[in-house]
């Protein structure tokens, strides 16, 4: 082991001591300096004798709702209520970004209880008051505290397994498979199809999709992402020299993503978060959940295809109405997230008004790593110290795990369900080293999990009833789906054979018309399954660092070929031939299609097609017959 | 009358909250969720619309509806009493001190006769 890598697997050591980071402290201060300013000005009218009114509404401001228990009698039955809307409006402004929410409330219900109070407050709702304020923090420092003890002892339990569980880790994901060398399986095929249906449907159509609410995990923005990460992950792994229908789906998903209906919940979150009522541009301040995202899939999209289109300026305009757009391209998108992060205090910045997400930063990362693929920027290097430094001080807990949400404002950290497993392929594609040790620490923690099945398989067996974060339903698709791409992406095919068997028992696997899906998932949640499914060894990094070979760049490609007549399980081009691999899709039959690129005027010889040749026009097109009948490999090579 | 509303959309904001975790309580019958889990915008494919129909229960896509509904509803009431509250500030600013924040509890939360004569006389 390195010494380097000795540093990071004792890295979190550092943070152990109960230390906060400069910025969180100092956010926690300064919200604490407003909370006792609030305080003491609620306290004065008390201690000045002033009408009873000012007094109830001052107590009002030292929590929210408490006003009423100075007013008395039946009203203070308000009291808590309003602390109960009070925690929905904290759920807004969490949820949709909607920050005037518990001001309004607090502010709103202290202004209510003045207006109720008659001749004269409650006796006791001075003392009452702080004593309930005193509480409510005895309950959130205790909680804390036991928190932090329990993060210490689980910290220790990892320190003891890392290093092991680290080597084997790294020996695991050493070896990727070579390009070319694989072609998906039949029933990854069929698989791939659930993604192809949705995106090539007409854009402004949503069959297929959940429809739920535009702000949080089950808006169309994320499932489009992640079917689009599929597609990308099939078109960079098995299918490069395939243009046609993959092409088009992936570019159908990026302009389906530019319409209002998908990111117009922008325009809310910029008037009541931002308090912003003029300019709704998505990519401009905050929202890394879009031009994270978003940047990743175009992206890959890019890397993966060869198609450049969308580094042209304009190429990615979101259009508010007939007068107003926003113009941006994948250069944009990038600088919005460069700017973003060197404006943050915390280096990473919110998604919605904020709220910092550390996951939709890792997105955010994941695509400036693209964007210096693509087009030989330094952005990553330029922002990476930063970030991770600010990642380890600032969104760490003490047994080492990345904290799931924090307050920009307060500095405050929210319980949010995210783990090793969900951040360690994001942190492939940027810090393979740190990646290793967030899948270590997961497989480890992992194994109390799997369990033997009826037929003796080892499967994963997870605690509760699960929770489907694109549908908010119980279900264990979308965490099984992610298991599985991270086992997938360090090579740990044991982990991932189980989570494939737990998703395939559990998770209402079907197979209608030649398309699997499961239908007790999501559709974000079947996005994520697919993306394992297809991944192997480094195959998510790979597609956003490496991209296909630089030969099926100028090699001969599949263009044209009807959906979902003729599916494509390979396309791979060594430069100046094409090896193909397809099967039928609507029954056996024989189908045209086309192939480009090719050098014109040349003599090609053609294996697994009707004719054994065939001549390149002028252009470098040619058009094949073919018989499918299940598995139908095709080879074209340079007649010699 | 403000504060019953208030109260209204209290009440009916927390039972929104609350029926959305009860979707997730662990005693819930274990039938109902199974029935619930299978999603049928999964079974949509690009070629088959009749296979898609086939699993789409009539009473999917409805479901949301009546939790809109509530919550178009509250969101409703609040801008009442907002603008209510408002309206109460400005019509009543630079009146007496009892008259608090410009809002008389006795026109707030009592609509008695003599009540709504005091408002009529301002």
């Amino acid at each position: 082991m390195t010494a380097a890598e000795s540093a990071l697997l004792e890295a979190p050591a550092v943070r152990r001591l109960g230390r906060k980071g400069p910025v969180t402290a100092a956010r926690q201060r300064r919200s604490a300096l407003v909370y006792s300013g609030l305080c003491l000005l609620g306290f004065l009218p008390v201690l000045a004798g002033a009408s009873a009114g000012w007094r109830a509404a001052g107590l009002g401001l030292w929590m929210p709702g408490a006003g009423f228990v100075a007013v008395g009698g039946w009203a203070a039955l308000l009291f808590p209520l309003t602390l109960a809307l009070f925690a929905v409006a904290l759920v807004a402004w969490f949820w949709a970004g909607v920050i005037v929410a518990p001001v309004l409330v607090w502010a709103g219900s202290a202004a209510l209880a003045g207006a109720l109070a008659e001749e004269a407050i409650w006796a006791g709702a001075p003392l009452v008051v702080p004593l309930c304020t005193a509480a409510t923090f005895a309950f959130f420092g205790l909680r804390a505290d036991r928190k932090r003890r329990a993060d210490r002892v689980r910290y220790e339990a990892r320190a003891a397994t890392l290093p092991a569980s680290y080597a084997r880790v790294c020996a695991l994901a050493a070896t990727s498979p070579a390009p070319g060398s694989r072609e998906l399986p039949a029933d990854d095929v069929a698989a791939l199809r659930y993604a192809l249906d949705r995106a090539l449907q007409p854009i402004d159509r949503w069959d297929g999709f959940d429809d739920i609410d535009q702000f949080q995990p089950a808006a169309f923005r994320y499932q489009i992402n992640h079917l689009g990460f599929a597609l990308g992950l099939a078109q960079c792994h098995y299918a490069p020299s395939f243009q046609g229908y993959l092409r088009d789906a992936q570019r159908n998903l990026i302009e389906r993503y530019l319409q209002r209906r998908v990111w117009s919940y922008w325009i809310y979150e910029s008037c009541w978060g931002h308090l912003n009522f003029r300019n709704f541009d998505p990519a401009a301040r905050d929202n890394i959940m879009l031009t994270g995202w978003f940047g990743m899939q175009v992206g890959q999209y890019m890397i993966a295809s060869g198609d450049r289109r969308y580094g042209e300026p304009g190429s990615l305009t979101f259009r508010l109405n007939a007068r107003t757009a926003y113009a941006h391209d994948f250069h944009t998108i990038a600088g919005s997230l460069v700017q973003n992060f060197e404006a943050s205090d915390f280096c990473l910045y919110p998604c919605e008004p904020n709220w910092i997400y550390p996951i939709c930063n890792h997105y955010g990362m994941t695509a400036l790593v693209a964007h210096d693929t693509l087009f030989g920027t330094g952005h990553v290097k330029e922002n990476l110290p930063r970030w991770l430094e600010m990642l380890d001080t600032e969104f760490t807990d003490e047994s080492g795990t990345i904290i799931g949400l924090r307050s920009q404002h307060t500095g405050l950290a929210v319980p949010f369900p995210t783990g090793e497993v969900g951040y360690a392929w994001f942190a492939n594609c940027f810090v393979p080293e740190r990646a290793r040790r967030l899948w270590a620490i997961a497989r480890t923690e992992l194994q109390g999990a799997l369990t033997k099945d009826a037929d003796g398989g080892t499967r994963l067996t997870l605690p509760g009833r699960g929770i489907d974060f694109g549908n908010y339903r119980p279900g264990f698709t979308g965490a099984y789906g992610s298991i599985l791409l991270a086992a997938r992406e360090f090579g740990d095919d044991e982990i991932a054979d189980a989570a494939l068997r737990s998703l395939d028992a559990d998770c209402g696997l079907a197979t209608d018309g030649g398309v699997r899906r499961y239908a007790r998932g999501s559709n974000l949640s079947n996005a994520f399954a697919l993306q394992g499914r297809l991944a192997r060894t480094n195959d998510f990094r790979r597609s956003f660092v490496e991209g296909p070979p630089a030969e099926t760049a100028s090699g001969p490609v599949l263009a044209d070929a009807a959906y979902p007549a003729v599916l494509v399980a390979k396309a791979f081009s060594r430069g100046d031939d094409l090896d193909l691999v397809l099967y039928p899709g609507a029954g056996a039959g024989r189908h045209t299609i086309g192939v480009e690129r090719l050098r014109p005027g040349r003599r090609y010889a053609v294996r697994g097609a009707l004719a054994s040749e065939v001549v390149a026009d002028a252009t470098g097109r040619a058009t094949l017959e073919v018989a499918l009948e299940g598995r139908t490999p095709i080879q074209l090579a340079p007649s010699a | 009358m403000a504060c019953c509303a208030f109260a209204v959309v209290l009440v009916s904001q927390i039972l929104a909250a609350l029926g959305t975790l009860l979707r997730f309580a662990p005693w819930r019958p274990r039938g109902d969720s199974d029935r619930a889990s299978i999603n049928p915008a999964t079974a949509w494919q690009l070629h088959s619309v009749a296979a898609y129909a086939a699993v789409l229960p009539s009473t999917v896509r409805p479901v949301r509806r009546p939790l809109r509904a509530a919550l178009v509803l509250a969101l409703g009431l609040e801008l009442v009493i907002g603008a209510g509250a408002a309206v109460g500030y400005v019509a009543t600013r630079g009146e007496d001190h009892a008259q608090l924040a410009g809002l008389d509890p006795t026109w707030f939360c009592r609509s008695t006769p003599s009540a709504r004569a005091t408002d009529g006389e301002r």
